[in-house]
C-alpha cells in the first residue's frame, strides 16, 4: 500500500510535471524558429528607428504632431510597444480635448 | 503509511493550486449612470457593466473597455500600416471612450480596486468597506422582492437595493457585503447609480487588469489631485506632446467640468 501511494504520487507529478513542460517546450522551439526568421527583424530594431506621427483631433480639427522612435536608445524595444504607446496617446488627447473622464 | 499519506494529499495540493484560471458563473450586468459635472448636472453618461461571480470571488468592470481596446486597436492597426506621405496619421474619434474604467476584484471578503490616471492603472485595497444599515422598507425590482440598506462610503451616502431571494453578498462596484446581492444602488444625489438589467448563468474567465501599480487609496488620491491641479500639463508631460497655450486652456476647462470623482 505503502509503495502503490508513493509511486501513484511521483507517477501524477510526473505526469502534470511533462504536462506543464511540454508547451513551454513548445514555444521555445517557436520561439527559435522566429529568432531565425525574424532575425532580420530584431537587426533592424537593435537600432533606433523612428517614425512622424499626426494625432487628429475631430472636434478642432487639429493635428498634433510627435515623433515615436523605438529600438536601442529610445525607451521602447518594438514597433509594436511604440504603436501601443501612440495610440494610448491619442486616445488620450481625444478624450481631453473633445470631453471625457479625467 | 502517514508520511505517504500526507505526500499523496501535498502532490493533489500543489497540483490544483498551479490551475489559476477561474471562470465565472453568474453574470449580472448592470447599468452605470454617472453625471460628469455635479454643478451643472446637465448630462448623465450610460453604460453597460459587468459583475461576473464565482463563488466568494468575482470581477466587476465595464463591458465597453474591451470593446474599446479592441476597436482602437483595429482602426490604430490600420492607420499605422497606412502613413499618408510618409506621416502615421491616428484618428481615434469612432474608439468609443470608456465612461466607467474601474474595476474592482472581491476574493473571500477583502475588495481591490483598480483605477485609471492617464496612462498609469493604480490597485489599493478597501480599507473601509460600507457599514450597511438595513432597513425595513421594501420594494420589487423586476421580479425580486428587495429590501433597503443604506450606508457611507468616504463622503457620499448610498441607498443600496439587495434581495435575500439571490443569496450572493455582491453587487456593483464596491456595494458589496449585503446578505444578498445588490440590484439597485445610489447616493442621495444621485450623482453615481447603478441598476440591474441582467442575471444570467455565464461563463467567462474572470481575468484581473494587467500591468498596475499597487499603491494605498491616500497615494493615489495624491496623484489625482496632482493632476488635477494641472491636467494639461500632465497629459504634455505623460505623452510627450507639446501644447500651444489655447490647447492647454481647453484642456483644463474641459478637465473642471469632469468633477465627479469616484472614490
Amino acid at each position: 500500500m505503502k509503495k502503490l501511494l508513493f509511486v501513484t504520487t511521483f507517477v501524477i507529478a510526473g505526469l502534470s510535471q511533462a504536462k506543464n513542460v511540454e508547451p513551454k517546450n513548445d514555444k521555445e522551439d517557436k520561439k527559435t524558429e522566429k529568432k531565425v526568421a525574424d532575425s532580420e527583424e530584431s537587426k533592424s530594431e537593435s537600432t533606433m528607428q523612428c517614425r512622424q506621427v499626426g494625432m487628429f483631433v475631430w472636434c478642432t480639427q487639429e493635428m498634433l504632431s510627435d515623433t515615436v522612435c523605438w529600438g536601442a536608445g529610445s525607451g521602447t524595444t518594438t514597433e509594436e510597444q511604440a504603436m501601443d504607446d501612440s495610440l494610448h496617446n491619442s486616445q488620450l488627447v481625444t478624450e481631453f480635448f473633445c470631453g471625457g473622464q479625467p | 503509511m502517514k508520511i505517504y499519506f500526507f505526500l499523496f494529499l501535498l502532490t493533489f495540493g500543489f497540483l490544483f493550486s498551479q490551475s489559476n484560471n477561474i471562470e465565472s458563473e453568474y453574470e449580472v450586468i448592470y447599468k452605470v449612470k454617472i453625471y460628469s459635472d455635479t454643478i451643472s448636472k446637465t448630462y448623465a453618461n450610460e453604460e453597460k457593466t459587468s459583475l461576473l461571480i464565482k463563488n466568494n470571488k468575482s470581477i466587476f468592470k465595464s463591458t465597453q473597455k474591451a470593446v474599446s481596446d479592441s476597436i482602437a486597436l483595429a482602426i490604430g492597426k490600420k492607420q499605422w500600416n497606412t502613413p499618408v506621405n510618409g506621416k502615421i496619421i491616428l484618428d481615434m474619434q469612432n474608439v468609443p471612450i470608456v465612461k466607467f474604467k474601474d474595476e474592482v476584484y472581491l476574493d473571500n471578503g477583502k475588495q481591490i480596486i483598480y483605477k485609471e490616471l492617464l496612462k498609469t492603472k493604480f490597485s489599493f485595497p478597501l480599507e473601509d468597506p460600507i457599514q450597511w444599515k438595513i432597513g425595513t422598507e421594501t420594494k420589487m425590482i423586476d421580479i425580486y422582492l428587495c429590501k433597503k440598506a443604506t450606508g457611507k462610503y468616504k463622503k457620499r451616502n448610498y441607498t443600496a437595493w439587495f434581495t435575500d431571494s439571490v443569496p450572493i453578498p455582491d453587487g456593483p462596484y464596491i456595494f458589496k457585503g449585503l446578505p444578498g446581492l445588490v440590484l439597485d444602488v445610489s447616493d442621495t444625489n444621485n450623482y453615481l447609480s447603478f441598476s440591474i438589467i441582467s442575471l444570467k448563468k455565464v461563463v467567462k474567465p474572470i481575468v484581473l487588469l494587467k500591468d498596475v501599480f499597487p499603491t494605498n487609496y491616500q497615494n493615489y488620491v495624491k496623484v489625482r489631485q496632482n493632476l488635477l491641479d494641472n491636467p494639461a500639463g500632465t497629459i504634455s508631460n505623460q505623452t510627450g506632446i507639446k501644447l500651444k497655450p489655447e490647447h492647454i486652456t481647453r484642456i483644463n476647462e474641459n478637465a473642471r467640468r469632469f468633477n465627479n470623482y469616484i472614490d
